[in-house]
């Protein structure tokens, strides 16, 4: 639990610093920005590293772990929760009257669904495929 | 399916994470074999049956 507060402290400092200073020096809004990003985007990479840091540490990210089997059953979920997601966003945009962002989220929901099965497909494939060394006569 | 791991971890007087350690997993899988919540994968249920040197099906009961 500690890395975690000491992470997000930090996380949260750095941008206090960050808005503290560019007000105090009047520093362009667009360095601003892009310094807020840097420090998002790195919080997020460093946040993944201590978690798998954390899951290793713990064996959690065995295989056989009960937390691994969670972690895929969970992404597994989750990617029906996106599907559902994109195609509403889709919804919105078309009632929205924006097609480029239709046109997008449909793109991104085919690519899914197309990735999905293609990936299926190809573990499927890889399970069934025989060395010649197990076939039954 | 039942088990016997708390019982063949109890007489070999060890603690789950020294068994967890052994067999490389994360002591919370331990917990969850040993409350019956959790299923093993094959491999790990003969990893588990190696190191306590017993067979696979003195350590777990499929008729559960």
């Amino acid at each position: 639990m500690k890395p975690w507060i000491l992470f997000f402290a930090v996380g949260f400092g750095t941008l206090a610093v960050i808005i503290a200073v560019g007000q105090a020096l009047s520093i362009p809004p667009l360095i601003i920005n892009v310094l807020i990003g840097a420090v998002i985007i790195g919080g997020g990479l460093g946040s993944k590293w201590l978690s798998d840091r954390q899951r290793r540490a713990a064996r959690a990210d065995s295989e056989d772990s009960l937390e691994h089997q969670i972690s895929v059953k969970a992404a597994a979920q989750t990617f029906q929760i996106a599907i559902l997601a994109i195609a509403g966003l889709g919804a919105i945009a078309l009632f929205d009257g924006s097609p480029l962002t239709t046109g997008f989220a449909f793109a991104f929901l085919l690519i899914a669904i197309a990735a999905h099965w293609l990936i299926y497909a190809r573990l499927r494939r890889r399970a069934l495929s025989t060395d010649g060394t197990h076939e039954v006569p | 399916m039942r088990n016997s791991l708390a019982a063949k971890r109890r007489e070999h007087n060890l603690r789950q994470d020294e068994v967890a350690r052994a067999v490389g997993v994360s002591r919370q899988t331990i917990i969850a074999i040993e409350q019956g919540k959790y299923d093993p994968r094959l491999a790990l249920a003969f990893r588990l049956a190696s190191f306590f040197s017993c067979g696979i099906e003195d350590l777990f009961d499929p008729d559960e």
